[in-house]
């Protein structure tokens, strides 16, 4: 929609932004509700650097007809040197063609190095312009909607932003759970302003036309889909090609629909995939199934990312958290006129502090006291790396500095490293501003009553909070982009003295320390009030200089033992009651995504049982109860009458089918699946059942879901077994030994 | 060449700083425990001057063993001597 003759001046929403031929193509929803595509005759640059005859050549290579470019000498600094550099920068008139000469380049001269030439260009162009994805902006336009100028009325720091009035036009697949590509066939769901239409798929013809229908009288911004990414657009445009008929999925007529290919990655040591993407011009399309920010925060804390990493919400919705904070980091950088380098790839995702635990013994861990505590006091550090950061300024240019190696201040803990105390470094600035934010954000949500402001606030705070735990891995490793192992190791060895110094304070008070994870203790002292936990976390404060909280009082918790060796502790897994009555539990099946419902139901109730008790004693007189509940499922399991939905075991696999080796039940189930003819990336997450776990045929012991037709039967006592074993890890504390529990549960036994 | 008294408690006193950096990451309980081990080893010191071996660290260990033992002993008697004194004790249940 081109209008012919607009106002001067616009106010509205910047949607999106993408290159085009003469500029930036600038989607901007008025306030008048309209919906117009600008252009932003915007020129992005890269740099270049090299002996004079290597870029002799380069300039030799760079194709001038049909592709303007302006070249000139100018200087920039590398990240830490504090002598400008001499580059050669390249501006490009057709950002549409900006993709393509890099790449060739790239191919061409290997002895040239290359700045600025991988930021997407709708971060540059944000970052040149300070907008930012849904920015409020005013904008200067010609007649014939060129941008002369424009910018944002609001910051991406705002905690009290109004988001733009987005039409939403949501696509699914009727009544499914699993991956629709595991099989099956399904009718396809619109709901839009409040209506919801289904879509039968017997006349291609006619489902392409009453979807492009609804697609014109809505013109929704947003096309908010489950599965969107690997099953409904891709079958719908296959639909509209076979049946000559455009599919007006996109704003600008002018474009395709994008396509990323789908891939699997490594993120927190585990394998994930990620099912590709369909990608919208002038309109976003997000795919609820494919997105780990819409999984853990929903709509607000994907537009909240968006917006402070200037990262396009489509891109955010399917990257990972580290691309996000990888972003805000380049930001600071190019506005410092620091260049940056070109990567081949970006590095994996990197490890929470948590994940550290088991593979880098970066931080300190305490194995918890085995068993059920009461009156413990749980005290957390608040963002303990991006804390340490930004308060001991550690980033890869501040890490050994030439100016402060004889500070004794600058010191390092336990390792030789010092950092520097005279210019605040690259990483402290981008986190500074994102502490807080996310501070103020929690501050509001503590002011806040209302039930719906709650939610937003509190989406858009763990938002956030997902940028600064990546952010340790990103920022402090060496094989980030301006990562250094130094940083790395600087961040882990203040964050070992500081957890050594509040057990000193804990203990020095009195307090017995029952479990330490890198940046939250658990501590007990009989008698100890809610008033001297507080204390005590005042006085870690003060000696640490790093905030830390109570993060609560539990009337009782219980450190379980490792289902391998019952006289071991686990680290973080635990199952408490706060004295406000709310519980936290972590590392049992309730909390794990491949347990099947029912052994997560009857654990539940188990729980909700013993939430009753207030004291250790009342505990033990809540196992019978238990041994009940556990019963109850069991004859149920018996009696056939479990439901499919209770049985699921979802499992993500982590290698191709052909290439597991074992016949463990996710590898058969893989293998059933690839007969079918459905193809699996590894990271994908599948769902079967157990049918006859110790079946000699390997085919007879599992099912995949997808392919279940009327004919099954589940494993009652696989089924069972499960059942038993996560209740055995809850009550085997409380004196009940397996033998006891196997019986004393048993439908068909007497003793119970 | 016969080692003094003074050296092998200084011996010791190293070995405990060696230590120092281990011991503080260690809970209060178990520094105390580790502190009643090193006292152990301190009770010995003559009998590990008078044996002058190269690694001395061995002769603590065995110092600290020895002090185990004689109160492995001792509690063993105490057990005895209770299960004697105290007068038949209902039995046992069995495990239901
Ligand atoms: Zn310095």
């Amino acid at each position: 929609m081109r209008p012919a003759c607009l106002p001067t001046r616009l106010r509205g929403w910047l949607l999106d932004a993408y290159a085009d031929r003469a500029g930036m193509a600038v989607w901007l929803l008025d306030e008048d509700n309209r919906r117009v595509r600008l252009l932003d005759p915007f020129r992005p640059t890269f740099y270049l650097a090299g002996p004079r005859h290597a870029l002799d050549a380069v300039l030799r290579a760079l194709p001038r007809r049909g592709c303007p470019l302006t070249t000139r000498w100018v200087e920039r600094h590398e990240l830490g040197s504090p002598d400008p550099v001499p580059v050669l920068e390249v501006a490009v008139h057709q950002p549409s063609r900006f993709p393509t000469l890099v790449r060739r380049l790239l191919q061409q001269c290997d002895q040239v190095q290359f700045y600025h030439v991988d930021v997407p260009l709708p971060q540059r162009y944000f970052y040149e312009r300070g907008l930012f994805p849904l920015a409020r902006c005013e904008v200067e336009v010609t007649v014939d909607g060129t941008i002369r100028a424009i910018h944002a009325v609001d910051s991406p720091w705002d905690t009290g932003y109004a988001t733009p009035p987005l039409t939403i036009l949501e696509l699914s697949l009727e009544g499914r759970v699993s991956n629709p590509n595991h099989g099956g066939v399904c009718n396809l769901i619109v709901r839009v302003e409040g209506e919801e239409r289904c879509l039968e798929g017997d006349d291609g013809a006619e489902l392409v036309a009453r979807l492009n229908q609804l697609l014109h009288r809505h013109d929704p911004d947003v096309i908010l889909t489950d599965w969107g990414d690997s099953y409904i657009l891709p079958r719908l445009l296959t639909l509209a090609s076979r049946v000559r008929l455009p599919l007006a999925l996109n704003r600008d007529a002018d474009r395709p629909v994008g396509m990323q290919a789908p891939r699997s990655y490594f993120s927190y040591g585990r394998i994930l995939a990620n099912a590709g993407a369909r990608t919208l011009y002038g309109r976003l399309h997000v795919d609820r199934q494919n997105s780990f920010v819409m999984a853990e925060t929903g709509f607000p804390g994907l537009i909240e990312q968006a917006r402070v990493t200037k990262v396009p919400l489509q891109h955010m919705a399917r990257t990972t958290t580290g691309t996000g904070i990888t972003a805000m980091q380049l930001e600071t950088a190019h506005h410092d006129g620091i260049l940056i380098p070109y990567r081949k790839r970006e590095p994996e995702e990197f490890k929470s502090a948590l994940e550290l635990l088991h593979t880098d013994q970066g931080g300190l861990v305490y194995a918890p006291v085995l068993g059920y505590h009461e009156n413990v006091g749980e005290l957390d550090f608040a963002s303990m790396y991006p804390s340490i950061m930004t308060r001991f300024n550690i980033s890869p240019e501040t890490v050994n500095c030439s100016c402060c190696a004889h500070d004794p201040a600058a010191r390092v803990p336990e390792i030789g490293h010092h950092t520097c105390r005279h210019r605040t470094g690259l990483v402290p600035r981008t986190l500074i501003p994102l502490l807080s934010k996310r501070a103020q954000y929690k501050r509001l949500l503590a002011a806040t009553a209302d039930p719906m402001t709650r939610q937003v606030l509190d989406q858009r705070q763990t938002a956030l909070k997902w940028l600064l735990v990546v952010s340790f891995g990103y920022l402090g490793y060496k094989n980030a982009r301006f990562g250094r192992i130094e940083a790395h190791e600087s961040v882990t060895a203040y964050s070992r003295e500081i957890l050594l110094q509040a057990k000193e304070t804990a203990e020095h008070r009195g307090f017995r320390l029952l479990h330490a994870i890198v940046d939250s203790l658990w501590v007990h002292k009989p008698g100890a009030t809610r008033g001297d936990y507080e204390a005590l976390a005042r006085a870690i404060a003060a000696r640490t200089t790093l905030p830390i909280m109570v993060e609560g009082i539990y009337r009782w918790i219980g450190f379980l033992p490792s289902r391998v060796d019952p006289r071991m502790p686990v680290p973080n897994q635990f199952v408490g009651m706060f004295e406000t009555g709310e519980s936290k539990i972590r590392g049992l099946e309730i909390r794990r995504a491949d347990a099947p419902l029912i052994v997560k139901k009857a654990q539940a109730e188990v729980l909700r049982s013993l939430s009753q008790a207030q004291t250790v004693v009342e505990l033990r007189a809540h196992v019978t109860h238990a041994l009940e509940i556990i019963r109850a499922y069991r004859h149920y399991l018996q009696s056939g009458r479990a439901s499919l939905e209770d049985l699921i075991i979802a499992k993500s696999i982590s290698r191709e089918p052909q290439a597991y080796r074992h016949q463990t039940m996710t590898a058969i189930a893989a293998r059933e699946l690839l007969r079918h003819g459905v193809r699996l990336q590894p990271g994908e997450t599948i769902h079967y059942v157990m049918t006859d776990a110790a079946a000699p045929l390997a085919e007879d012991r599992v099912r995949a879901v997808a392919t279940l037709d009327g004919a099954w039967s589940y494993d009652a006592r696989a089924y069972e077994t499960l059942l038993l074993k996560s209740a055995r890890v809850i009550l085997a504390p409380l004196g009940l030994n397996p033998t006891d529990l196997d019986d004393l549960t048993n439908p068909g036994s007497s003793r119970a | 060449m016969g080692r003094t008294l003074t050296t092998f408690t200084q011996l010791v006193w190293q070995e405990i700083e060696s230590l120092r950096r281990y011991r503080r990451a260690l809970r209060q309980e178990d520094q105390q425990a580790l502190d009643t081990l090193f006292a152990a080893a301190r009770r010995h010191s003559s009998a590990g001057a008078y044996l002058a071996r190269e690694t001395p660290f061995e002769i603590m260990l065995l110092s600290m063993l020895i002090e185990q033992q004689k109160q492995l002993v001792a509690l063993t008697r105490k057990v005895a001597d209770l299960e004697t004194r105290v007068p038949a004790d209902p039995p046992a249940r069995v495990a239901s």
